[in-house]
């Protein structure tokens, strides 16, 4: 479905006739690192750093579009500012992935780990018991 | 405040704002950088599992530092290059916080594998303890069962009463001397059976009774049937008995079982009297703690008296139909793969 739309913008772009740049590959990988942690649970997990990387990628899409809007060229200022916000928002939505992803496996590291302590200790009482009872 | 040092402030200030334009002493995007940089080349675990992260942050580092270094801190307020030393090192701050981050996750994932081997083990080691819990339970059911035979055969003895929860087995007055605490050998068929028992089945314990007739002073009888309980207990003890399963007492003239008017009433007064009971406590309170529906229902036909009289121990080899048995105290101890949920 994403690479049909990708198409699809890619033909309208090319049928607008002047030099548009391309869409940001930061922008692109920054969209996809931010839809994986909301996926993996950021909101619960890393809110700030989700938020923050939502802003970035908000505006680092508008820098885009404004791009498009404006036609740009490559020697623009405005160009390499829009890069700029692209990459940063792309490590800020990265960051923000890796971080709902490593608290959950801490997490539920955490949680195992009583887990098995828990068993362990049980068992241990009931070894006593069984010591106990075969004298 | 003195004239001399008011102006030397006048012409500190002024200095400070002549050079404002020189060079910024420090950028605060590259010094957070540099910190965070440093602090994941520190990190072992980012070493290890996160090594492209960190050379990427590596990368944006050098080229913002090449850059800082070419313009010699040479920058206006809206320099061009100034923005691309933020942005750089704004990346390397970012790049090494996600390799730190990164590098976290794989530590915990890594602490999940270790975790789940060590369930393992857990597992391996409840199982073996019910096996154990299994094998204990068949071994004194076998005990026990062994036991009943073993008093069935004592209680034909003409020595031998039974009751309602004991065989009594009386040893009478003439298998003493007389005013004596010393056996007679005409005690010992007796004694030779009363070892076997015991020896043969360890987990019964008896208690030796030791009576009087009324002749005599209270002291005398009670210390009198006290010795010939105590001789008994010697004996058996001698004979490779524990201790611990054997309790010896005398009460002297107070449980008369016939009149004391007669000699034959008080010759049948006098006597010990050895006291098996036929209910056994389980020895394991585990038994309880395990208990459950598998264990309770064990195959009835297990105490069959064909398996009874195979030579080996029957607890050493359970029957081979029996079904593997889950674990009662709760399904926590599945044994379902657990997989990494992550």
């Amino acid at each position: 479905m994403r690479s049909f739309l990708l198409v699809v913008l890619g033909v309208t772009l090319a049928a607008c006739g002047s030099n548009p740049p391309a869409p940001d590959e930061a922008l692109i990988r920054g969209e996809v690192y931010l839809e994986e942690a909301e996926y993996e649970g950021a909101s619960e997990y890393t809110p700030a750093q989700l938020l923050r990387a939502q802003e970035r990628i908000n505006a680092a899409r508008a820098a885009y579009l404004l791009q498009i809007e404006e036609e740009f060229e490559e020697d623009d200022e405005e160009y390499h500012i829009a890069k700029r916000h692209a990459r940063e928002a792309e490590v800020d939505a990265k960051l923000a992935h890796a971080s709902a992803r490593s608290s959950q496996a801490e997490i539920a590291t955490e949680e195992f780990h009583r887990t098995v302590e828990i068993m362990q200790s049980e068992i241990q009482s009931m070894a006593e018991i069984q010591l106990e009872g075969a004298e | 405040m003195s004239p001399i040092k008011l102006t030397a402030a006048v012409l500190g200030s002024l200095l400070v704002t002549a050079c404002a334009s020189g060079p910024p002493p420090h950028n605060a995007a590259l010094e957070d950088a540099r910190l965070a940089v440093a602090r994941a080349e520190q990190n072992p675990a980012v070493i290890a599992y996160e090594p492209y992260e960190l050379e990427r942050a590596q990368s944006a580092l050098s080229q913002a530092e090449y850059i800082w270094r070419e313009e010699d801190g040479d920058f206006d307020e809206d320099d061009e290059e100034l923005g691309e030393i933020e942005h750089l090192s704004y990346l390397a701050k970012r790049r090494a916080e996600i390799a730190e981050t990164r590098a976290r996750g794989k530590t915990a994932r890594n602490a999940w594998d270790d975790i789940r081997e060590e369930r393992h083990l857990v597992m391996l080691q409840s199982r073996e303890l019910q096996a154990e819990v299994i094998r204990q339970r068949e071994r004194e059911k076998y005990e026990l069962e062994r036991g009943r035979e073993a008093l069935a055969e004592l209680s034909a003895l003409k020595e031998a009463r039974t009751t309602a929860d004991a065989v009594i087995i009386t040893f009478s007055d003439v298998l003493f001397d007389t005013a004596k605490h010393d056996l007679k050998p005409a005690a010992m068929p007796i004694m030779d059976k009363l070892e076997v028992f015991m020896k043969e089945n360890p987990r019964f314990n008896i208690r030796l009774e030791g009576h009087a007739d009324s002749r005599g002073s209270r002291e005398y009888n009670y210390d009198l049937s006290r010795r010939r309980a105590q001789s008994v207990q010697n004996e058996l003890y001698r004979r490779g008995v524990e201790l611990h399963r054997v309790s010896a007492i005398g009460y002297g003239e107070e449980r008369s079982v016939a009149s004391n008017d007669t000699p034959e009433g008080r010759a049948m007064n006098r006597r010990v009297e050895v006291i098996i009971p036929t209910t056994v406590p389980p020895s394991a309170q585990a038994a309880q703690v395990w208990e459950s529906e598998e264990v309770a229902s064990a195959p009835e036909d297990f105490l069959a008296p064909d398996a009874l009289s195979v030579q080996e121990p029957l607890y050493l080899a359970p029957p081979a139909t029996e079904e593997p048995r889950e674990l009662s105290p709760s399904e926590e101890f599945d044994t379902t793969p657990l997989d990494t949920p992550f």
